[in-house]
């Protein structure tokens, strides 16, 4: 019996966040899992001897896990939509300067605050966050066409050599920037590589409604970029507004994306890799390609945070390391295995 | 252009055959004149309401090999859609209906990697009649195909013309195929028109050798009586 592409990746995702949930320095077995949510949820009485394990359950591990779901979404999502877009297996992020672009938007916001102000507290700081980064990487996408178009539009070769360009420049500015305001080193270190510092909910809710509208207007538009692939003049005479159609993906793209890297910092490789693993496996219609892309993403990057929280040995392991160490062997062998054209 | 009827456009390299396709598809604007259809000027009318009246079949491009038959034949239907439409029963029918009028029957669940180019250029065809527009516009249609797909496609562009009465302009690199298949034939060179009208008309020794810059000699066809061309000189 063929089993739905829907269902392995759902069931890959529950696994990733129970596992998730589960280990860490407090470990919190299965079961107590599910007792510990009867109890938030008011089904249980709670005891004096259950209040730690609550708070550490409800204020630390649960909004951690569902932040790195929500940022592997986002990342899975926005990397099947930006390598359709630009109709490149390169594409991701990174490659026309979206990522950077957040980076250099959200320190120098935080920077400059700091400065102005510097008894901002930390709720202010958090919802800041998103909308610097996606002020940030507009303005990045924006720079990178302009300097990219020739004419009408923007060929692909350009467009991604003027994104490599200029996200080099936004990445040596945000350096500049973070060791300038001598900032606690670890920190620059997990912002750079892609990690979090344990910072409860607000981090959680101030990046789930872009990630959420992003996603949701991906899902939504996955025809119109299943008929991009056929080049933007076949897509024109087929009939679709092609530059009105890609100008939404992008902003769509990259609200999902500047919102992830406000709040987990630059974490590669997941949005290259998912989306070229669901490729291969189920095909490139992007109708199931995006949503399956997001379902993964999430699995993997909960899956990468565990193994980064259960490595004690180092005392800050950014978690994007995780994700090219554990992905990157997978994605070879699926290359390998896979002789037919896939793309 | 009419309805009923396969225009050829000619002409040497660089003359405007494909520039002239693309301004008709609204992709470009026309530096002088005016492409209209049905009364309404191309490049003022939004993409899918060109799609709708005019259908364009590219020339022979690399196409994403993954997607099926199927999938890239419905695309056809993008023009009535929107950007949030999904594809129903009848749109289906439509693709079913275009598959089995190239020929592609049963070519469905295949993916565009594993056809041959001959049959790709079938796809592309049937994908265009799922746009039901009344004009067809056809970019070197049989370009790299070998002589049984070359005359398969061009009997079926007659037969769109003449049995669907589509309109049907094609540009042809080929002079004698544009003789043979088009009712009427319309030559450019250097981005002007020089001639249109019957093959026997145009594909004259002074047109073509004019436009073309090299000497021509032009023979009666056994059968059909129409011109067989050729440039002199290559033996001598």
């Amino acid at each position: 019996m063929r089993v739905s592409p829907y269902v392995w990746c759902g069931s890959a995702l529950l696994v990733a966040l129970l596992l998730s949930l589960a280990l860490g320095s407090e470990p919190f077995p299965l079961e107590d899992i599910g007792r510990t949510l009867l109890r938030g949820l008011g089904f249980l009485e709670s005891s004096p001897e259950t209040v730690t394990d609550d708070k550490i359950f409800f204020g630390l591990r649960l909004p951690g896990s569902v932040l790195m779901l929500l940022v592997g979404a986002a990342l899975g999502g926005s990397g099947a939509a930006y390598q359709g877009l630009l109709r490149n297996p390169l594409a991701d992020p990174y490659l026309i300067g979206v990522a950077p672009g957040a980076a250099l938007g959200l320190v120098s916001a935080i920077t400059a605050l700091q400065t102005l102000s510097p008894s901002l507290d930390t709720t202010t700081l958090a919802a800041v966050r998103p909308v610097a980064s996606f002020i940030g990487a507009i303005l990045t996408v924006f720079v990178v066409y302009r300097i990219a178009r020739v004419e009408r539009s923007a060929p692909v070769t350009t467009l991604i050599l003027a994104g490599v360009a200029i996200g080099a420049f936004a990445t040596a500015l945000t350096w500049f920037l973070m060791l300038q305001t001598k900032q606690n080193s670890d920190r620059i270190v997990l912002f750079m590589l892609g990690g979090y510092s344990q910072g409860g909910w607000p981090p959680v809710l101030a990046a789930l409604p872009y990630i959420a509208v992003g996603l949701i207007i991906l899902i939504l538009l996955a025809r119109p970029l299943n008929v991009l692939q056929f080049g933007d003049e076949q897509a024109l005479q087929m009939g679709l507004p092609v530059e009105r159609v890609k100008l939404v993906l992008i902003l769509a793209a990259s609200l999902a994306a500047a919102a992830s890297v406000a709040v987990a910092g630059i974490i590669g490789f997941v949005g290259l890799v998912v989306p070229h693993v669901i490729r291969i496996l189920w095909g490139p219609d992007y109708r199931h390609l995006i949503p399956l892309a997001i379902l993964t993403g999430a699995a993997t990057l909960l899956v990468a945070d565990t193994i980064t929280r259960a490595v004690t040995s180092v005392r800050v392991l950014p978690v994007g390391i995780v994700t090219a160490l554990m992905g990157v062997p997978f994605f070879i062998y699926l290359l390998r295995r896979e002789k037919r054209s896939y793309w | 252009m009419e309805r009923g009827e396969v225009v050829a456009l000619i002409g040497p390299n660089g003359a405007g055959k494909s520039t002239l396709i693309r301004a008709a598809s609204g992709r470009l604007e026309p530096a002088g004149g005016t492409i209209t259809v049905d009364g309404d000027r191309v490049h003022h009318l939004r993409p899918e309401l060109v799609a709708r009246k005019i259908a364009v079949v590219p020339q022979a491009v690399r196409l994403p090999e993954a997607f099926t038959v199927l999938d890239t034949v419905l695309m056809g239907r993008t023009a009535y859609l929107g950007w949030l439409g999904r594809e129903s029963k009848t749109d289906l029918e439509i693709a079913d209906a275009a598959m089995k009028r190239v020929g592609a029957a049963g070519f469905g669940p295949r993916r565009l990697g594993e056809i041959s180019s001959g049959e790709q250029q079938l796809v592309l065809i049937a994908r265009s009649l799922t746009q039901t527009a009344p004009f067809l516009l056809m970019d070197e249609p049989t370009a790299h195909l070998d002589l049984k797909h070359e005359s398969r496609i061009l009997d079926l562009v007659r037969n769109l013309a003449h049995r669907d009465r589509l309109a049907v302009l094609v540009v042809l690199h080929d002079l004698n195929l544009a003789s043979q298949f088009a009712d009427r034939v319309a030559l450019l060179a250097a981005g002007e028109l020089r001639a249109a009208g019957p093959p026997a008309e145009v594909l004259t020794k002074e047109h073509l050798s004019a436009a073309y810059g090299v000497p021509i000699k032009i023979f009666p066809h056994p059968d059909g009586g129409y011109p067989v061309i050729f440039a002199e000189g290559a033996k001598e």
